[in-house]
């Protein structure tokens, strides 16, 4: 009878399958190029965003010491135990029904999540969770949750230098803008985001109650002019939304040399930004009229400690489109760095093991992790 | 574009070009449909390229993009299992009349038994009685033991059987013990 029914089986099966034409191929290739392009700029986003690593010009403050040791097996071996105990690694989960979040003191956040998160980031009191076409804020005791419905399947998220609130930003395709939410990372409390409609020649890296900071690509332009620009209204950058939303000031960092800055004083709730007066931080008169222009004496911190964090120490080299990042990274699908300067993780999808770089200690320490059962990702904690 | 990348992404293309009909194939037994067929191989290329640096070289770049497309399949069952449930019993089981349209009848229930079962066991189903995989290297494709394939496709026989009868039965040969004529 077995016998019977698995040769029913195989003609079955195969009948089926022969039965029809399966599509086309043509373009399928082009389009998983595309895609995998997309995911990897996603993913540097995601993890070279959480450390705060504008690609500022050529350098971003990439560490490269993953080049040592990577190649020098075998590795020591670190348990997920020591890495939750020692580094606070906490890990995305998948169990049979669920996704969750495995904290360092070895509790299951269990999350709404029903699509695989693409990144988990910690932010000052919730886990901001994002899977195609959603966010998700859920409190880190996991007793309250929020979803955000993206119209995008393909989206960054940039979380606030005080962790307590997040942008979302996509491409919108109607509009041919760059489309922010920016949400606070509050679990308990649904509300409507603050949304801009931006041009995406600038992209936005910090925020207050009345500043929005971008970097963009000024000094290419203006040739590093102090003065009046009008780089809004020739480059069509979209600023009013800010003023529209109430927004006081926008200030913008050049990509090659962040200390050249350009203030653009909004009126709040009028959609209207005229023009930008550009200078270099060190210049007493620049913090003057980022402060004012901010009405708020707090400002030109906001945007110093932004450029003083970002423009650092840059080692490597990162073409900003992500797609050659030193050598070993790219062996791997994901690459991540913790904002908190403890550790980079780097592994593939496949890999028993990931490859862990501990910075804790006065030299790096490369070994192979063994994640927990279901391990997904690393969340990247920004607090 | 570098020569390298180049010369990469061309040897990419041969590689869905060569094998993307006998993906869509497998993918349809698992999916049960086209559309989501489609979407598998897609979502299996994109993640196959995410690591083509690595595998390229190697003579197992076959073996890499099943293995991805079995185990999306299943992630997407995991996935979606709230929503999904398994088909509904069928108390059609056919007479013994024998004749072709019933047969057709009988195998149109076998296919929508196969498309019902968890997606475990449709892939076991697949992988051995399509693509003719020993029990180790089903084992291997889906991360799983070699039990464990035997006790999956044991269950999905032992299934296939209680909703089918004898197969000589659902081919109208034979009918199944017990049942009145």
């Amino acid at each position: 009878m077995s016998d019977d029914i698995e040769a029913l089986l195989r003609a079955e099966l195969a009948g089926r399958a022969e039965s029809a034409q399966p599509p086309s191929g043509e373009g399928l290739a082009e389009v998983a190029m595309a895609r995998a392009g997309r995911i990897r700029r996603r993913r540097l986003g995601v993890a070279v965003g959480g450390l705060g690593l504008v690609l500022f010009g050529t350098a971003a403050a990439v560490w490269t010491p993953w080049t040592i040791g990577l190649t020098d097996a075998p590795l020591a071996a670190t348990t997920f135990e020591e890495a939750q105990s020692e580094l606070d690694i906490e890990f995305l989960i998948e169990s049979e029904d669920s996704y969750g979040v495995v904290n360092a003191d070895d509790e299951y956040i269990r999350l709404a999540a029903t699509e695989e998160p693409f990144a988990v980031q910690r932010l000052q009191g919730a886990y901001v969770v994002s899977s195609s076409m959603q966010v998700e804020v859920t409190a880190l005791d996991g007793t309250t949750s929020l979803e955000y419905e993206i119209p995008s399947e393909y989206f960054f998220t940039t979380v606030r230098s005080d962790a307590e609130a997040f942008a979302v930003d996509y491409f919108y395709e109607d509009t041919g803008r760059q489309h922010y939410d920016l949400f606070s990372a509050d679990a308990g409390t649904a509300e409507d985001p603050v949304s801009l409609d931006l041009s995406s020649r600038i992209t936005l890296q910090d925020w207050n109650d009345s500043l929005l900071v971008f970097s963009g690509d000024l000094i290419s332009v203006s040739g590093g002019v102090t003065g009046t620009h009008h780089f809004n209204d020739q480059y069509d950058w979209g600023l009013e939304s800010a003023a529209e939303v109430g927004y006081e000031s926008v200030v913008v960092a050049d990509l090659g040399n962040p200390d050249y800055v350009c203030v653009a004083d909004l009126d709040p709730g009028v959609a209207l930004a005229e023009s930008e007066e550009c200078g270099y931080l060190d210049d007493p008169l620049t913090e003057e009229l980022i402060s004012e222009a901010s009405v708020d004496e707090a400002a030109p911190e906001l945007v110093e400690d932004f450029i003083a964090e970002h423009g650092e120490e840059a080692v490597g080299d990162v073409p900003a489109d992500g797609a050659s990042v030193p050598g070993d990274l790219t062996e791997s699908e994901y690459y991540f760095i913790d904002p908190l300067g403890r550790w980079q993780l780097a592994f593939s999808s496949e890999d028993d093991t990931w490859v862990l770089l501990d910075t804790t200690g006065d030299s790096p320490v490369v070994s192979e992790l063994a994640p927990p059962a279901g391990a997904l990702l690393p969340v990247v904690s920004h607090k | 574009m570098s020569e390298t990348k180049s010369s990469k992404d061309e040897e990419f293309r041969e590689y869905v070009a060569a094998r993307s009909a006998s993906l869509h194939r497998a993918a349809y037994l698992l999916t049960g449909n086209w559309a989501t067929a489609e979407d598998l191989v897609q979502t299996t290329l994109t993640k196959t390229y995410l690591a083509w640096d690595r595998i390229r070289t190697t003579d197992s770049v076959d073996a890499y993009a099943r293995r991805i497309l079995y185990n999306t399949n299943a992630s997407w069952w995991r996935k979606r299992s709230n929503h999904e449930k398994p088909a509904e019993l069928f108390d059609d089981r056919p007479d013994a009349s024998g004749d072709f349209a019933e047969r057709g009848a009988m195998r149109d229930a076998m296919w929508r038994h196969i498309t019902g079962l968890p997606k475990r066991q449709r892939a076991v189903l697949v992988l051995r009685y399509y693509e003719h995989r020993t029990d180790a290297q089903i084992a291997e494709i889906l991360g799983i033991s070699t039990g464990t394939v035997k006790s999956q496709a044991s269950r999905a026989l032992a299934g296939l059987r209680r909703r089918l009868g004898t197969p000589a039965a659902a081919l109208g040969l034979r009918r199944p013990p017990g049942e009145a004529t």
